[in-house]
């Protein structure tokens, strides 16, 4: 018997990244920057993680599998997705002295899940890795007015925060609406409503103005 | 009855800790000097100190641990000197196998190697902690310490460099003094790379004199 409401949650998030996917794609295509690339990477492997979800839920393969020693199928997915978080933080941050950590950090942190069978090693790097992305990335985004980073940065963090409920309902409806957010990002909607340009929000602005003074 | 053995090794040691520690100020005297003349921090120098604190750390931690011995008074699993297990000893190897393995890599301009010694290692400090294996760890640092020592003298022969050459010869006779094991031989070896040492930090030893001076002057 599979549960429902995990399955919708998943499809929902499903979709909203699909959808995501498929503007970054046209936006890779049309500006040929890697950045998108690296974003789609990253979002792909969510929406894998997600599908495999869906099919554990109805007993097609099982995700708790134990790979070698205590380390599960599902654990060394999302070691590799910090991972490739990890990596992006560097790779924005232009840290090449930092390169190859993500790659160590990966083999260290898997090798001591298969030697002790534990969660703490996943919920300090996922603490060490997604928060500091997430700020960093809404503080560039803000910074620069750039609606896809302040997107991918919303939805880590609220992505993040979901998982502290302990609660896999709220966790993965959570994450649809995250998703939602960063669906929001890659269509410049923060460009266009949060953060407009300097000249359009004086225009906002003295046409309050105006319209106060022809009131008076 | 005096032992003569612990006697010699005793004065060997006593003598080897103020050395580390002197050798490791005058490197940091060197490197604030340049940093408040310049502004910036050198690199090398930096990579340089670091080998040396990590020495300092090793000889000071070690050589507490033999002149103590009788006593008991510091543990084999906190100081003593071997690289078998994780304790004070082996984790000043660490990172002077860290450090050196940066120079190699700082002398070679590969940027993106400089901190992967230091990841691995801290890696390797981590699994330890959490699962209590570190069969890894000896391995690291045996092979770590060889490949450093070997790219010293290739570092100081093919690129002329002084400060290499000059890290090679100490860490060399260092290495020395571990393989004769305890004896006059060994005690004799520790006092002369000591003072080997003192030279070297001062920036005596300069063997490539021509090659410098034409750097100092480009």
């Amino acid at each position: 018997m599979y549960d429902l409401l995990l399955i919708i949650a998943s499809l929902i998030f499903i979709t909203f990244m699909g959808y995501s996917l498929k503007i970054l794609l046209m936006k890779r295509l049309e500006t040929k920057n890697r950045l998108f690339s690296t974003i789609m990477v990253i979002i792909s492997f969510e929406v894998l993680i997600s599908v495999l979800g869906i099919l554990n839920e109805f007993g097609v393969i099982d995700i708790q599998q134990k790979l070698i020693g205590g380390l599960k199928l599902n654990a060394f997915l999302s070691y590799v997705l910090l991972t490739l978080y990890l990596a992006f933080l560097v790779f924005i941050k232009k840290a090449v002295r930092w390169y190859t950590l993500p790659v160590i950090s990966l083999i260290f942190i898997s090798q001591a899940q298969v030697l002790v069978e534990s969660d703490f090693p996943m919920i300090i790097y996922s603490i060490i890795v997604s928060y500091p992305l997430a700020f960093i990335l809404i503080y560039e985004g803000v910074k620069k007015r750039n609606s896809i980073a302040f997107g991918l940065g919303i939805y880590i963090f609220a992505y993040s925060i979901s998982i502290l409920t302990l609660n896999i309902y709220l966790v993965l409806y959570f994450r649809g609406f995250a998703s939602f957010l960063f669906l929001l990002g890659v269509k410049d909607f923060y460009t266009k409503y949060i953060f407009p340009e300097k000249d359009i929000e004086e225009k906002i602005k003295s046409t309050w103005i105006s319209k106060f003074v022809v009131r008076e | 009855m005096v032992d003569i053995t612990y006697l010699t090794q005793t004065i060997a040691n006593l003598f080897e800790i103020p050395i580390a520690i002197i050798m490791t100020f005058i490197l940091l005297g060197k490197l604030l000097k340049e940093h408040s003349e310049t502004g910036e921090w050198n690199t090398t120098r930096f990579i340089m100190l670091g080998i040396f604190t990590g020495y300092t750390i090793t000889v000071f931690w070690g050589d507490l641990y033999e002149i103590f011995a009788p006593l008991n008074f510091l543990s084999y699993e906190l100081a003593g000197n071997t690289l078998s297990i994780v304790n004070i000893f082996s984790i000043g190897v660490g990172i002077i196998v860290c450090f050196a393995l940066s120079l190699i890599a700082h002398a070679y301009n590969i940027e993106w190697l400089l901190y992967t010694p230091f990841f691995i290692f801290i890696g390797m400090l981590f699994i330890y902690f959490y699962t209590g294996y570190y069969e890894m760890y000896t391995i690291y640092l045996y092979i770590g310490a060889i490949i450093g020592l070997l790219f010293f003298f290739i570092i100081g022969f093919n690129l002329r460099d002084n400060s290499a050459l000059g890290l090679g010869i100490f860490f060399f006779f260092s290495f020395m003094t571990i393989i004769t094991g305890e004896g006059l031989f060994s005690q004799i070896l520790q006092i002369a790379y000591s003072l080997f040492g003192i030279y070297f930090v001062l920036g005596r030893f300069r063997p490539f004199k021509e090659k410098l001076s034409e750097e100092v002057k480009n």
